[in-house]
């Protein structure tokens, strides 16, 4: 059962995205920013890096393509997107898995890949005419400052969450 | 720490990008139906939602409610003030809708192709990148739910159903700004309507796109644009909105007109999904394309006949 607990952790993080993040922060027309949360991506990351590459690249492309499903009508963008995040940034150094700078930067990191890479392939399929400059301001400035704040609330939960995993895998091989 | 782009892991890279390329080709041709893994994600997904979504809807009502509370003076004010015009207006409108009554007797007509049923369904989720403006509902091909067909609230047309799966339907809203997201609209003049197209949203100055207007039309600022029940699907005189701003195309043979919205795309809960009942229109479109196909056979076989005659 244990081998579960992330996934579901992780589709939780994906339920809030669509449902309760639009019911409370709904999009309004005042506003020229876009406001997009990204809680499954922290999610990915940190599997990445306390998982390793692996089972982050599965996760991430995993979500993804219920990401790509479930919200849109195109398959494949978040599924590369996620699973290729994921591998970029799956540095397993002891010294980054003790550390929440590196954690939080390595985040800073994969959401700006993240968010390019998705402006790009929607960009080159013509689903969107924004230029970058417009992206940068209305995008990716306010995705970096909401989705590093959820991150730096997310840091520590998540820590304790992989510590407590790996205590029940290693209790589980004996 | 992996070695980035080793030669395995840039093959590795290779086929990921042409599976990607794959899926969207896949996914971006005109689709009639979703394939079975897709509603079954989207169904097991949606059915969770329903169970989040509910919960959340009631908490930002009542916050909703609390900030209402405080305009409650200066409202009732203003509703108080539209209340004597409300009387006379419900009263013409009843005198109107007899007259119609008696009218569509006279002329022995029982459908029209404004008559529709509506079913009622839960708002589950919101596309969440802003790339897209969909939404879930929890009604699908099991309530009767069908591609194609309309979508309002109470204010007017808010879209059309994208894709139906078994339990849930996604629903691309009016704003989306795909190039496929177009509605068959009229605009009511004082003479006979005026018949034009939606075509999805306009980023800079915010409101919707009305096209394709007949440059010998009598439109004006302020006139309202409702569904014309001539695209097949969606039923006659759902409010779309009112005519903003008007401008000559760029050949300056038609006119294009800013509408603003009459419904609110943003804080959406309970939608309605409408079904026309009158299929009088769809039994006369049958039957042209009958002709068609039987029209095209000999053209074929003379396109045959030519190369066969070319080829020697």
């Amino acid at each position: 059962m244990i081998r579960f607990a992330l996934p579901f952790v992780i589709f939780l993080l994906f339920l809030m995205e669509g449902t309760w993040f639009q019911i409370f922060v709904p999009p309004s027309p005042e506003r020229d920013i876009v406001l997009v949360p990204r809680l499954v991506l922290v999610a990915v990351v940190l599997t990445s890096i306390y998982r390793g590459a692996g089972s982050g690249v599965l996760i991430g492309a995993g979500f993804g393509l219920l990401y790509d499903i479930v919200y849109t009508d195109l398959i494949g963008i978040y599924m590369f997107s996620m699973g290729f995040t994921a591998y970029l940034s799956s540095f397993t150094y002891m010294a980054v898995r003790t550390s929440y700078w590196w954690q939080f930067l390595i985040i800073i990191g994969a959401i700006f890949i993240l968010e390019w890479l998705t402006y790009g392939l929607h960009y080159v399929i013509g689903y969107t005419d924004m230029l970058f400059e417009e992206f940068f301001i209305l995008r990716l400035l306010p995705s970096w400052v909401l989705n590093g704040t959820v991150a730096l609330l997310l840091l520590y939960p998540f820590q304790r969450f992989f510590q407590r995993l790996r205590e029940l895998e290693d209790l589980q091989q004996r | 720490m992996p070695h980035f782009f080793s030669n395995k892991r840039l093959i590795l890279l290779m086929v990921s990008i042409i599976v990607l390329v794959a899926f969207i080709g896949f996914s971006m041709r005109e689709r009639d139906s979703i394939t079975w893994p897709e509603k079954f994600f989207r169904d097991t997904t949606g059915v969770v939602q329903s169970v989040f979504s509910q919960p959340a809807h009631w908490t930002a009502g009542f916050f909703g409610n609390v900030a209402d509370v405080v305009h409650v003076y200066e409202e009732n004010q203003l509703l108080k003030s539209r209340m004597e015009e409300f009387a006379s207006m419900s009263a013409e409108l009843e005198s109107v809708k007899q007259e119609n009554e008696t009218l569509k007797e006279m002329i022995g007509s029982e459908e029209s192709l404004s008559n529709y049923t509506t079913r009622s369904a839960l708002v589950i989720h919101r596309t969440p990148d802003g790339w897209t403006e969909m939404i879930g509902i929890n009604k699908g091909t099991q309530n009767g739910v069908e591609k194609d067909m309309a979508v309002v609230t109470p204010e007017g047309l808010i879209g059309k159903v994208d894709t139906a799966s078994e339990f849930t339907s996604t629903v691309q809203l009016l704003s989306d700004s795909n190039r496929t997201n177009r509605v068959s609209a009229m605009v009511a003049t004082e003479n006979d309507p005026v018949y034009a197209f939606i075509e999805g949203w306009d980023e800079e100055r915010e409101g919707l796109m009305l096209r394709k207007i007949e440059s010998d039309a009598q439109i004006e600022e302020g006139q309202q644009v409702m569904t014309s029940g001539l695209g097949g699907i969606f039923p006659q005189g759902l409010a779309i909105g009112e005519i903003s701003s008007l401008e000559p195309d760029e050949y300056g043979l038609t006119y294009n007109a800013l509408v603003e919205p009459a419904a609110d795309y943003y804080n959406l809960e309970q939608v309605n999904v409408i079904e026309r009942t009158s299929e009088t229109l769809d039994e006369n479109m049958e039957q042209p394309e009958d002709e068609e196909e039987e029209e095209e056979e000999p053209v074929e076989i003379g396109e045959d006949d030519l190369e066969e005659g070319g080829s020697p």
